[in-house]
């Protein structure tokens, strides 16, 4: 039973052994410890929002609010004043948003909460589009309404 | 019938079949460890601090096993290893489609390019975990040359 242990022990440590050798070794490694998403988006250029900014910002109306959550859940309730841009339509969208939309109006996007990503990929699909102030709100949908704040449907 | 479903042959068979998915899964997981590790990160079960570590350690861990397994050395080690990732990756599967997150299995492919996780994905893995449970019921240490051997050569076969 020990020698069964022992050699698990063996395959195990081996290969966390191997993974970090390799992972140093390659070119395109990456961090043992993996930066947090806001560190990762702001290395974009892309600024990560928490829930009191986004009460901040959303009280300056030349912040405009982009919503990436699919449009039947947008017209369910949404930020006021947000429009809708979901992540899954963005190439058919994009055209009429960006007719509206100058690149120098600072946006915030946000979709559900911290268990989306569809705020993320908005976010850096505008940033690749040329916009120049792009806020990503992590809390999205679910920390406003939460927060009790206002709404709109 | 015990006999018969602990043969060589099935035993081999069983080894070709669950070493060779635990050779080929982790490939395109080391090839592309970034991707692996956003998979990772979408099941929203570990902690920041520790989703590159899985990322990276969990293929080596794969691949290790399932060579031991394919080439019969510290085969029911690997197997027992192998039973409980299989364990791991069906609670990690079930636990985000029962809490409605959208994400990619990650199972064979890099992240952004896989397959979305759904109940299908729970069934094939049942049935691989199935698959593996019998090759730990059926293992003995015997490499694998030699239980070539015993099954080109049956009359050396004392079952």
């Amino acid at each position: 039973m020990k020698k069964f242990l022992l050699h698990i022990a063996i395959i195990i440590g081996g290969a966390f052994g191997t993974a970090m050798a390799v992972n140093s070794l390659r070119p395109d490694s990456i961090p043992v410890v993996r930066p947090s998403q806001a560190a990762l988006i702001l290395k974009e250029g892309i600024t990560p929002l928490h829930l009191d900014t986004a009460k901040t910002l959303h009280q300056d109306t030349n912040f405009l609010f982009v919503d990436a959550r699919p449009n039947s859940v947008f017209k369910r309730g949404h930020i006021p004043r947000a429009v809708s841009l979901p992540e899954e339509d963005f190439d058919s969208l994009y055209a009429a948003f960006a007719a509206k939309v100058p690149k120098d109006r600072p946006l915030v996007v946000y979709c559900d909460g911290v268990e989306c990503r569809a705020s993320e990929e908005v976010s850096r699909r505008l940033k690749e589009k040329g916009y120049r102030f792009i806020h990503c709100f992590f809390g999205g949908w679910v920390e406003w309404r939460d927060a009790k704040l206002e709404i709109e449907r | 019938m015990n006999a018969l479903l602990r043969h060589p042959v099935v035993l081999f068979l069983l080894r070709v079949f669950t070493g060779g998915i635990f050779i080929y899964a982790p490939i395109d997981k080391i090839l592309h460890s970034g991707g692996f590790a956003d998979s990772v990160w979408n099941y929203h079960m570990l902690p920041q601090a520790l989703i590159n570590i899985w990322a990276l350690w969990l293929p080596w861990v794969e691949f290790y096993a399932g060579a031991l397994i394919l080439l019969g050395i510290w085969s029911r080690e690997a197997t027992v290893i192998v039973n409980l990732l299989y364990v791991c990756f069906l609670i990690a599967i079930s636990q985000g489609l029962a809490r409605g997150i959208d994400f990619e299995c990650g199972c064979f492919s890099q992240g952004g390019h896989g397959a979305a996780a759904s109940w299908h994905t729970i069934l094939r893995d049942l049935w691989f975990f199935a698959m593996s449970l019998w090759l730990l019921w059926a293992e003995r240490p015997i490499a694998t040359w030699k239980l070539l051997f015993l099954i080109q050569h049956p009359k050396s076969l004392k079952e």
